[in-house]
């Protein structure tokens, strides 16, 4: 907790929000002289394309507001061309107080603040109007923000574990690069909370992964939430290419299978280093090209994001995947944000039509949730 | 209804502070304007008459820009709004925001940093971005070097380069990414003004593995056995690269046969792959 105090230079609380749960927590937490009541957001006229200075800085700003919009939204994953995992993520906040020099948020934030919304009963109404309680619809909260860097100061988990309690048939995923998972750890669940963790070998966690847990407290925090009987998952997302690259993904997956069994992981994904074109600009000015995602060999895709070259991806998923497989041929593991033609040459097999993959990639449950969700977006406009 | 006489002066009266050297002489027709005496347009012209839009319209000094300069560049605009600072700083306080919003342009902390990197640039850059009505975005990769002015050779050799302005562009990015990797700047200059030989070049040190990937099999697929009238490429298609036939046949049975002695293609590429 002392390192988020510390962290945070400034606390921007609404004064719609000063009441609320969260500003009052936060009001208890901050020392008052770091924390402001304003009534507007601070910085406004700085909206738009941030400076690499107003980007790392709004890291170090917190403000506190309530969400007008929607929280529930379709995971990015879900365009055309893409072969999607059924993925929703429910958006508590916005920018991360952690430094990944691949971070996508570096070309779509657009305010210099780390907004959090203090709503969270909004969200959570937004997720009961859905109706759809038997259904398998996966939450995930981190898309946005880190679903657990900030958990000690919003306690989110404790709202979401206990709502998600009530939708046995739904799962809830936290998705991390910290290792703050012992403040949720106590709380009941109904077995259908997933917390899991973006994962690279400790060599790209230093080199691009700045203000993030080792690899190692992440695969501890993890074992805590296993012996809970949280599911556990990882990402290996995104893949980065680097010299050493086949031995470093070896030991990540010689760690990860070693230290768990396939039944306490109901799946995992892989993906590799890819951004908007937009990106590459922010990411020069803030970590120089002594990073191997700055100085990356990237070609344009088909959906316009910068990505390695196919033939490298292919390499580099199927490294994972056979890795896993010499160990357990049970590892289920997805490709995250791939085209059809990659699971093809990697994978053997379009996700829609492997039967260890088909419940993650059912298309049904995604168009009911979306229909669902439109409609409610549309009722809310008239 | 008041008819205000034209106040005419002489150039020679005017302070020239404002000069930002814009790209188009001011129309030998009309005579130069200034604001408050500050000379507006007709910076090259060493004496004549002057129209102060101020004392004859009471404009505002933004006005008496715009209407003089519908359009400016970024290399314009970025001296102009120097020139300003330098002689009336509080002028360019109250007039910053609006002057670049009457150009379409957001002031920003960004936009402030484009601005300044664009001026360290030789005065032959300035004018070619103007030329080439280069947007904010096209100088981004400027901010990523810290003494921009140590790159003024390259700057002033660029736009003497054949090159499109997106192809210019993407040199000018692989240019200074490759300074920050260390590559010494003396390489990485121009040597003539082929802009195609010269982007190969860069693209050879910036993307080395695909690069020689890339170049090898180009080299193999013209080794292997095309039939007659028959031309096959290796080529890059985004992120991906295959092979790009060319067939030219006369006949149904023609094309039979081609495509029958492209199955020895497919076995051959089957082999290297």
């Amino acid at each position: 907790m002392q390192r988020l105090i510390e962290k945070f230079e400034r606390v921007y609380i609404h004064h719609d929000s000063v009441s609320s749960e969260l500003g009052e927590r936060l009001r208890a937490i901050f020392p008052a002289e770091k924390i402001e009541f304003v009534d507007q957001r601070p910085f406004a006229e700085a909206d738009g394309e941030l400076s690499a200075r107003e980007f790392s800085r709004s890291k170090r700003l917190l403000y506190i507001c309530r969400y007008p919009g929607k929280f529930f939204k379709r995971c990015p994953g879900s365009r055309p061309g893409l072969a999607c995992c059924n993925y929703f993520v429910l958006n508590w906040g916005l920018q991360c107080d952690m430094n990944c020099s691949y971070c996508y948020l570096q070309s779509f934030i657009n305010t210099p603040l780390l907004t959090i919304y203090s709503n969270l009963d909004d969200a959570l109404g937004e997720l009961r109007g859905l109706g759809m309680e038997e259904h398998g619809l996966r939450v995930g909260t981190g898309e946005t923000v880190d679903s657990l860097s900030l958990d000690e100061l919003t306690l989110y988990s404790h709202r979401l574990i206990e709502f998600f309690r009530s939708y046995p048939k739904w799962t809830l995923e936290f998705k991390t690069k910290s290792s703050c998972v012992d403040q949720f750890l106590n709380v009941p669940h109904a077995g259908n909370v997933v917390v899991s963790w973006s994962v690279n070998p400790q060599h790209i966690v230093e080199r691009e992964e700045h203000g993030t847990a080792s690899l190692y407290a992440r695969l501890a925090a993890a074992r805590r939430c296993a012996e809970r009987g949280f599911k556990i998952s990882f990402h290996i997302d995104p893949m980065i290419w680097h010299p050493e690259w086949r031995e470093n993904y070896g030991l990540l997956v010689e760690a990860i299978a070693t230290q768990f069994s396939p039944e306490e992981i109901p799946y995992m994904s892989v993906g590799a280093l890819r951004f908007q074109p937009e990106q590459r600009a922010i990411m020069r000015e803030r970590f120089g090209l002594n990073s191997y995602v700055t100085t990356a060999e990237t070609f344009v895709g088909s959906d316009g994001k910068l990505r390695y070259d196919s033939a490298i991806r292919q390499e580099m998923f199927q490294f994972i995947l056979d890795s896993f497989a010499r160990h357990d041929s049970r590892w289920r593991i997805f490709m995250c944000m791939e085209t059809p033609e990659t699971w093809l040459k990697a994978a053997g097999g379009s996700p829609f039509k492997n039967e260890r993959m088909n419940d993650l990639f059912d298309p049904k449950t995604v168009v009911q949730a979306a229909k669902t969700a439109d409609l409610q977006d549309q009722s809310c406009r008239s | 209804m008041v008819v205000r006489p034209m106040l005419i002066s002489s150039i020679a009266h005017c302070d020239k502070s404002l000069n930002f050297q814009p790209a188009r002489e001011w129309p030998k027709a009309f005579p130069a304007m200034a604001w408050q005496g500050f000379l507006l347009s007709g910076f090259e012209r060493l004496d004549g008459p002057v129209i102060d839009l101020f004392e004859s319209s009471r404009c505002t000094w933004l006005d008496a820009v715009t209407a003089c300069y519908p359009e400016l560049g970024l290399g314009e605009i970025a001296r102009l709004h120097r020139a300003l600072h330098q002689s009336r700083p509080e002028m360019a306080r109250e007039f910053t925001v609006t002057l670049f919003a009457a150009y379409g342009m957001r002031w920003s902390d960004r936009l402030s940093e484009t601005m300044s990197a664009l001026l360290k640039t030789p005065m032959v850059f300035q004018k070619w971005v103007d030329e080439k009505k280069c947007g904010v975005r096209d100088l981004a990769p400027l901010l990523a070097y810290t003494k921009i002015e140590e790159l003024a050779p390259f700057f002033a050799a660029l736009p003497e380069l054949s090159l499109s302005k997106s192809q210019a562009v993407l040199t000018s990015e692989w240019f200074i990414e490759l300074a920050l990797m260390g590559r010494p700047l003396n390489d990485l200059l121009p040597t003539s003004n082929d802009g195609e030989a010269y982007m190969r070049r860069l693209k050879q040190w910036r993307q080395p593995r695909s690069a020689a990937s890339d170049e090898q099999w180009r080299k193999t697929v013209t080794e292997w056995p095309w039939p007659a009238q028959v031309q096959g490429r290796w080529e890059r298609f985004g992120d991906q690269t295959g092979l790009e036939i060319k067939i030219r046949t006369t006949s149904p049975q023609d094309l039979h046969k081609k495509l029958e002695r492209l199955i020895s293609i497919r076995d051959t590429w089957s082999c290297n792959d």
